[in-house]
């Protein structure tokens, strides 16, 4: 991993490419699209209103030169660059980035401790620490199964920048990096994380995953909010009414 | 306890519920003494406002007594008369660090539906929905408030709860409405809407150095008071034309500064485009019927302020960019930061500058609520304000 990744504040921050949909590709949505459309009016009731639907968004997806869901299993530069680094077959990224009102020592001391990381992490639920450079990291995903891997630390600059990347035996091949930059005008630290992984199923398994669950960009910020909370806080800010444990009506 | 809950647009019902526990140790058990209505809770009952589930408990302007304090909670006790500001700040981040207590970036549990809808997530609200934060609110027996050391203000001998209970929020919404109007000595401001809100906004301009105040609405009971109570110069806009009218008392230049205090529902004589606004919210193709905020915006006199309290929620259309640009307006707006202004209006209420406690026109029970709202909606029997004691 590079230590100049850390110096580029835009990363993995998702491309608009307006027109993913080109040439022949365009073409045949259009057609395919009309045609659709046709057997939709032929055939009518339900099944033929589908057909209707399906038509139209194919006709769209071609006139504009634009598909979303082609955009999401599309893997931006950055992710390409981290696959090719890491030799894995694809890569999905996601950063994140927020200000916290403490000095970047103290912030850096926090997690660097790696045991601290679940406190803030949705899904990760134990990270054991062995010496400086390696830990042990347990996550679980929201129907409560788990995933186990051994990561090491790979680069380090004290109070600015950790990286770490899973070992190669990981279940879920996987890297990351956390940086801390002072914020302008006295308003404290920016934080800027990235988490990279091999998705299982290809970046088609990550948009399943991605419609089963929670966006993770979302996930990732509100990670990174209650990091916030608990730095700025000291506790995590919640509505509930009763004595449950804390993350039941927070974040 | 019971509490005053929301089913779904306009139902409202009261229910028996467990009583609130301290969960943080910043937090406190209040027990309410008086909890008031509020105009931004219409908004809510109408289903303007979305992600209320029901069952939530509404109300977020109140006076009570401390009955429980958090491990952590300081300079409180039980048994301290207290009043709470509305909106949540959290003491810490860089905003509360500079005052900004109501663009606080902790104090929202469910940060997502704002963030979505505005861009940053916003602070959180008691009793105002989910997108700002699903607290309980206070139409109940108890209340738990969160950073207590923060939000909540001791009553000092002298205030009755009947002047306390509204600098939770009507007063300090008006006085920030005012502050941020930038007024100066000898400038003519105009109010629009006279409810709870406007007629702080009214007393506050004086207090700030306005010369005349111009208070705007329809109906004669509130224009009543905001001449009475306010000293301001009534306009019923159903019978005058305002844009003309605020030309004639100003000598041609409009009000130095406008202060709308209506928001997203508001109504107009103009059956065009009330019938249009009114549609168009109703198809969800936009949310606000912004009728008094276009007016003042086209009445201000050129290089003037505009100052926005009234709630809005989302999109409006034909907002009148142009005349913002090409007369250099400067249009300012937010939640009241509360906790900032509170110690100065409890000084203003002691020297005998302010009394807030006339818009108490109905104190009704708790179990009461139900009819309570349908009486300040229709604002039937002139209710200013209903305010409920548990």
């Amino acid at each position: 991993m590079t230590s100049s990744r850390s110096e580029s504040k835009l990363v993995a921050a998702r491309t608009t490419s307006n027109n993913n949909v080109k040439g022949l590709e365009r073409a045949a949505s259009i057609a395919g699209g009309a045609m659709c459309v046709t057997q939709g009016f032929r055939k009518g009731g339900f099944v033929g209103l589908l057909h209707l639907v399906v038509g139209g968004l194919m006709i769209q997806r071609g006139a504009s030169g634009h598909c979303s869901a082609k955009q999401m299993i599309t893997p931006n530069p950055y992710e390409k660059q981290v696959a090719r680094e890491h030799h894995w077959k694809t890569a999905k990224a996601i950063s994140s980035s927020i200000t916290i009102n403490k000095p970047k020592e103290e912030l850096y001391r926090f997690w660097r401790d790696f045991t601290n990381l679940p406190s803030f992490m949705t899904h990760i639920a134990r990270i054991d620490v062995f010496g400086d450079q390696h830990s042990h990291w347990v996550a679980t995903d929201a129907s409560g199964s788990s995933v186990e891997w051994d990561a090491t630390v790979t680069e380090e600059r004290p109070n600015e920048y950790i990286a770490w990347a899973s070992d190669d035996n990981a279940q879920i091949r996987n890297s990351g990096w956390v940086s801390f930059r002072d914020a302008p005008n006295g308003l404290g630290t920016e934080v800027q994380t990235l988490m990279a992984y091999e998705p299982p199923g290809g970046q088609v398994g990550h948009v399943v995953a991605k419609l089963l669950q929670k966006d993770p960009g979302t996930l990732a910020r509100n990670d990174l909010r209650r990091l916030k909370q608990l730095m700025e806080i000291g506790e995590l800010t919640t509505n509930a009414t009763q004595n449950k444990p804390l993350l039941a009506g927070g974040l | 306890m019971r509490a005053l809950t929301w089913q779904g647009a306009n139902k409202l019902s009261v229910e028996t519920i467990p009583d609130p526990e301290i969960v943080n140790p910043r937090d406190i058990i209040v027990k309410v003494l008086m909890s008031s209505v509020c105009g931004s809770d219409l908004h809510l009952l109408d289903g303007y406002v979305p992600t209320m589930h029901p069952g939530d408990i509404i109300g977020h302007e109140f006076l009570g007594e401390v009955v429980e304090t958090g491990s952590a909670v300081t300079g409180l006790s039980r048994g301290d008369r207290v009043i709470t500001v509305s909106i949540v700040g959290c003491g810490e981040c860089a905003h509360c660090q500079r005052e900004e207590y109501s663009c606080c970036d902790n104090s929202n549990p469910n940060p997502t539906a704002t963030e979505v809808l505005y861009g940053q997530p916003c602070a959180g609200i008691f009793g105002y929905s989910h997108a700002f934060g699903g607290y309980a609110g206070s139409h109940a027996t108890y209340v738990r408030v969160p950073f207590a050391d923060v939000n909540v203000f001791k009553v000092p001998e002298g205030i009755t709860n009947e002047q306390a209970v509204f600098v939770s929020d009507a007063v300090p919404t008006g006085y920030y409405g005012a502050d941020i109007a930038e007024i100066e000595p000898g400038d003519t401001v105009a109010v629009w809407g006279c409810g709870g809100v406007g007629q702080m906004a009214i007393r506050s301009a004086y207090l700030m150095g306005a010369e005349r105040v111009i208070a705007i609405d329809r109906f004669a009971d509130r224009l009543h008071l905001a001449k009475k109570k306010g000293g301001a110069i009534g306009l019923d806009y159903t019978q005058f034309d305002i844009h003309e009218a605020l030309l004639e008392l100003t000598g041609g230049r409009g009000p130095d500064r406008c202060i709308d205090c209506v928001g997203m529902e508001a109504h107009t004589d103009n059956t065009l485009e009330q019938v249009y606004d009114k549609a168009k919210q109703q198809l969800r193709l936009h949310t606000e019927r912004g009728a008094a905020l276009r007016q003042a915006i086209y009445s201000c006199r050129k290089g003037g302020n505009v100052s926005v309290l009234g709630v809005y929620a989302g999109l409006m259309d034909k907002f009148p960019m142009g005349a913002i640009v090409n007369k250099a307006l400067t249009v300012k707006s937010g939640q009241q930061p509360g906790q900032r202004y509170v110690s100065r209006l409890f000084e203003h209420i002691l020297n005998g500058e302010l009394d807030p406690s006339y818009l108490l026109t109905h104190p009704m029970s708790l179990e009461d609520g139900p009819q309570g709202y349908a009486m300040f909606k229709e604002k039937s029997d002139d209710c200013l304000r209903a305010v409920f004691i548990p």
